[in-house]
């Protein structure tokens, strides 16, 4: 869930002081206890500066990502976070005021905003099972450590008898149901397979496109071959054409990425590397013109497809270090706003981004203001890394407030421990897991 | 997995299908630029393409510009004179150094940001340099990415870092503002090496002298110790080598499934990314953008013109250097694998099989044996390898295939993920990465040249040296002083080569997978700790086999910085423009 409300004229200094003193102490504050909200995995507040130019003033996103529907935790947040609400929202254009809770959860409700494209690593898995499958993840690792036989290091190559690890994955699972432990998560709702959802959209298309061709040849068979013709390449040709002229003039244009200032850099990391986690928060603007807007939904479009579809086994593209990512259009389709909660640092992040998922990323960020050049959409851009982490670093913007349920496992740690509870303990390469 | 003999054979590690030429496109560039720095030998500081292997004694002296008197016109000129002689005077990379008459000595010459600060250069003009070079090891976010908290806290280090420590012992930050100590924050690094140690004393006296003479104080002497076997905890070390475009890769044994591009190493060529980018369509022309350069009203960058012709341009043929002296805590470390031994084997074990379990573990926390035989190549067994067949030695990787398979399957079993070497250098199995080829490639963008050497007095005295570290006396006092190693690696990215490995591989205690694992040798205990929440979680090390994995507890940090500094080294022309520079700023 995304909310974003603007914040009142100068009023964003108060709001800011506010929010640090929640966001230096997170699981501690009294205003915000998110560890009370046992739905939320996620949870951030930005305050999004305006765009250069433009006249709109200082905004406040609010960010979760969460189990269950939207409704249920405003009114939850309504019901036990109300003065911290209040310290938060007395800012923000339209507040109305800690007396309704109804009034409160319908303000927020109201301002909320679709995301154009998301990526989650565990889908379908609740704050709860993933803590669970955690846990016994931890007990039957040191069940197995504590009863292995001595002498324990190998000291010749095993023989198939006896490469048999002991105690043995079967037991080990045996004894974890035996303890209480193991958590019987249930298996992934099966998704349709994406190739029969692609399969269905393209028959469907080519009917469409087939029985239009029939009506046409019925009268002149001629027609038809053109019409078919311009059908198939008109729309294509004609945006190679238009996107690779807007892209010559955006590479004359540009000069190089610069650097973020020391002072932005020291703003942006010292909120980083204090947990296995971190978090990015990043807004540009769109290249002027709907063209690139156009261009940009349909790109969303793709990304959210495959995400959900064929990057849902916990990576995004190639990347297996996303919790939770999510791109929003926000100022009527002119900004890009991107949200994302990851392992390990922001060098090993945008070092995946550009070796594991340049094509993609590309294709996004290529359509905003300032991104390295590209040619055809994807090629490019992100490729040329120095300018893409200067570009990225230089409209990556401070997360006063972040909170994240489980600071010490990554993507990968729950993934595994998942696996876990959800395979059978003599499915190969179940015990590596541990 | 199955292991059918001690020493097993691997096939190819990048597999058949990356076996085939490189594509000859790349080859073409790498030629191209291999040549191009072939003929900027006479330009480039020698350290940068060679370690001075033959020159057995080294020192590096740390100096700091008399700073009181920098404003005095006449110091800085002087300072900039001096530079401008030294500049002369200073080794540069010679053809095939390891053949022919070899000089005596060697000297090379550093600059921190401090130091260019100092000589005057314009803000525009020291803004050109990467942030992470201005702002320097010890800013506070980038200490704590780095793990130099706890005990190797900055303020706890004998120079280069604060007036007190940022974090407590257990790591727990105690302040975000940290004072630094700018009395012992050096300007200058001279690099002297010699073949003797009479030679090196004459040559640091005459190279510092210099110096002292125009009122630069000396921060620190680091000396290295002459003619060690390997590091002190008892392994053979400086094993992998990096082969360049264009260098002369004098490593023994290089590693030689990727030559590199000699951008990565040194500013003004191509790097591994622009390679890239240089094979698709586009064609960008700021290549060589990232080279920094003197900023102001007499100089315009010229569309075009770069490097030599280019009077602008300070870095070409230049690169930088992270310095670290790292003190190794050799007695912990062996009482470590000692103990841990004693848990892993059955009651009241026999004293042979506690040695043999203790150097089976120590050797699974390095990833080779002490020998420097890889466990990748003998998983079971030390093995003559190194001796043997010295070209072998780092011809291997961390995934095999396997006959029928798409799927590569991992080498976990021989040499666990969480290795200093694997973590280090990845190769063919980066964490999470199914294709080797393309490991090989991501691995590329974070090499880096490693130039370190020992310091101090060997934990075992001369007559024992060759003597076996598990079989020292428990209770046997260790020579007194510190000791370890002088780390000193060079690169042209600071950020993407040394600080990506010691914070996303090294000091990761999530590398590949793993739980709390931060690197069994190198790593710091107080990161699993700070960086995983969970209270009361310690340092792991977990072996796996075919029988079942292993998991240590409460690895302890073996390993402390007492010192370190990002410094840039260079090339001649652009410490000459750099001393011209800073000699026209006075009039």
């Amino acid at each position: 869930m995304t909310v974003i409300v603007p914040i009142r004229d100068g009023a964003q200094d108060a709001l800011t002081l506010a929010l640090k003193r929640i966001g230096t102490d997170i699981v501690g504050n009294d205003l915000l206890r998110f560890p009370d909200f046992e739905q939320i995995h996620f949870c951030r507040f930005v305050i999004v500066p305006p765009a250069k130019g433009c006249s709109s003033g200082y905004q406040l996103a609010f960010g979760t990502d969460h189990d269950g529907d939207d409704e249920t935790l405003l009114r939850a947040l309504a019901t036990r976070a109300m003065p911290g609400l209040e310290t938060i929202y007395q800012y923000c254009v339209g507040w109305p005021g800690p007396d309704s809770r109804d009034a409160v959860v319908r303000y927020l409700l109201e301002q909320r905003i679709p995301y154009a494209a998301r990526h989650i690593a565990c889908r379908r898995r609740s704050v709860g099972d993933l803590r669970a499958a955690v846990d016994a993840h931890r007990w039957m690792a040191d069940y197995a450590n504590d009863h292995a036989p001595r002498p324990r290091l190998e000291t010749s190559p095993q023989t198939a008898a006896t490469a048999t690890p002991t105690p043995t994955p079967t037991e080990i699972a045996a004894a974890a149901r035996h303890a209480g432990v193991a958590y019987p998560l249930p298996g992934p709702v099966s998704d349709t397979p994406a190739y029969l959802k692609v399969g269905a959209v393209a028959v469907a298309g080519a009917a469409a496109v087939g029985a239009g061709l029939y009506l046409i040849a019925k009268r002149s068979p001629a027609a038809a071959v053109v019409t078919g013709a311009a059908v198939a390449v008109g729309p294509i040709a004609y945006f190679l054409t238009r996107l690779r002229a807007e892209e010559k003039a955006d590479t004359a244009a540009w000069t190089r990425a610069e650097p973020p200032s020391l002072e932005k850099l020291a703003t942006l990391r010292t909120w980083e590397d204090h947990q296995v986690q971190n978090q990015m928060t990043h807004v540009v603007p769109l290249r002027p013109g709907s063209f690139r807007q156009k261009t940009l939904r349909n790109v969303f479009r793709v990304i959210d497809f495959l995400a959900a579809h064929f990057w849902n086994k916990g990576k995004l593209g190639d990347i297996p270090t996303i919790h939770f990512a999510r791109w929003m259009l926000i100022d009527n389709g002119t900004r890009l706003l991107f949200f994302s909660n990851y392992d390990g640092s922001w060098e090993n992040y945008l070092g995946d981004f550009i070796d594991r998922a340049a094509v993609g990323l590309t294709g996004v960020w290529s359509n905003t203001e300032g991104f390295p050049p590209t040619t055809y959409l994807i090629q490019g851009g992100a490729r040329n890394a120095e300018a893409f982490k200067n570009w990225t670093r230089r409209h990556q913007i401070e997360t006063q407030v972040w909170y994240t349920a489980y600071p010490d496992v990554t993507a990968v740690n729950q993934l595994d421990a998942v696996a876990l509870q959800v395979e059978p303990p003599d499915t190969p390469g179940w015990i590596d897991r541990l | 997995m199955v292991f059918n003999t001690t020493t097993m054979t691997v096939p190819s590690p990048t597999g058949d299908a990356a076996k085939a030429e490189p594509d000859a496109q790349r080859a073409a560039m790498q030629e191209k630029e291999g040549r191009r720095l072939r003929q900027n030998y006479p330009d480039i500081q020698g350290i940068l393409l060679s370690g001075y292997g033959h020159l057995t004694h080294a020192a590096y002296v740390f100096l700091q510009f008399p700073r009181a008197d920098m404003s005095s016109v006449r110091t800085t000129a002087a300072i900039a004179e001096a530079l401008a002689a030294a500049a002369s005077d200073l080794t540069i990379v010679k053809e095939e150094p390891d053949k022919g008459r070899r000089h005596p000595t060697a000297v090379n010459l550093a600059l921190t940001f401090h130091g260019l600060e100092a000589l005057g250069l314009t803000p525009e003009t020291l803004e050109t340099f990467p942030p992470e070079f201005r702002g320097g090891m010890t800013a506070p976010f980038r200490a704590r990415a780095l793990g130099d908290i706890g005990p190797a806290d900055p303020g706890h280090w004998e120079w280069g870092g604060y007036i007190a420590p940022r974090t407590d012992n257990a790591g727990t930050s105690l302040s975000e503002s940290p004072e630094i100590d700018t009395a012992r924050m050096p300007d200058l690094l001279l690099m002297c090496f010699a073949s003797s140690a009479a030679g090196l004393n004459r040559l640091v006296a005459t190279e510092t002298g210099r110096w002292t003479a125009l009122g630069a104080a000396t921060i620190a002497v680091e000396q290295s110790t002459a003619n060690m076997p390997g590091e002190h905890f008892g392994f053979r070390d400086g094993i992998t080598g990096v082969s360049i475009a264009g260098g002369f890769n004098s490593s023994k044994s290089p590693d030689a499934q990727t030559v590199i591009m000699p951008g990565e190493f040194v500013l003004g060529y191509l790097n591994e990314y622009d390679a890239e980018r240089s094979a698709t369509v586009i064609n960008y022309d700021d290549q060589y953008a990232l080279s920094p350069c003197l900023v102001g009203p007499a100089f315009s960058k010229q569309q075009g013109v770069s490097g030599a012709d280019d009077p602008s341009d300070i870095g070409y043929n230049g690169s930088y250097l992270v310095f670290r002296k790292l003190a190794q805590n050799v007695p912990a470390f062996w009482d470590y694998c000692r103990q841990q031994a004693k848990g892993l084997l059955p009651p009241t074990p026999a004293t042979d099989d506690l040695q043999d379990t203790a150097n089976r573990i120590a050797a699974k926390m390095v990833g080779r044996w002490r020998s420097g035989a890889p466990l990748a190549l003998c998983p079971f067994a030390n093995s003559d390898i190194v001796a043997n067949d010295p070209a072998q030695v780092n011809a291997f990787g961390y995934t095999v295939a396997v006959p029928g398979q798409a799927k590569q399957d991992p080498l976990v079993y021989a040499c666990p993920v969480g290795a200093h070497i694997r973590r280090a250098n990845p190769r063919n199995a980066m964490p999470q990465t199914s294709d080797p080829t393309t490991s090989l490639q991501t691995v590329a963008h974070h090499r880096i040249l490693r130039r370190g050497r020992p310091y101090g007095t060997p934990y075992q005295d001369a007559a024992r040296a060759s003597a076996d570290p598990a079989s020292l006396p428990e209770a046997e006092p260790a020579p007194s002083g510190d000791r370890g190693l002088l780390f000193f690696c060079i690169g042209t990215g600071i950020a993407r080569q040394f600080e990506f490995v010691q914070q996303s591989w090294i000091n990761n205690p999530k590398f590949g997978g793993l739980w709390a694992e931060p690197d069994p040798i190198t790593g710091s205990a107080e990161n699993v700790t700070h960086l995983t929440d969970t209270p009361g979680a310690d340092a792991e090390f977990t072996i796996p086999q075919a029988s079942g994995r292993v998991r240590l507890h409460g690895v302890p940090r073996f390993v402390t910085v007492r010192a370190g500094v990002y410094l840039f080294v260079p090339g001649i022309t652009a410490l000459q423009r750099i001393a011209a520079e800073a000699r026209k700023r006075l009039t």
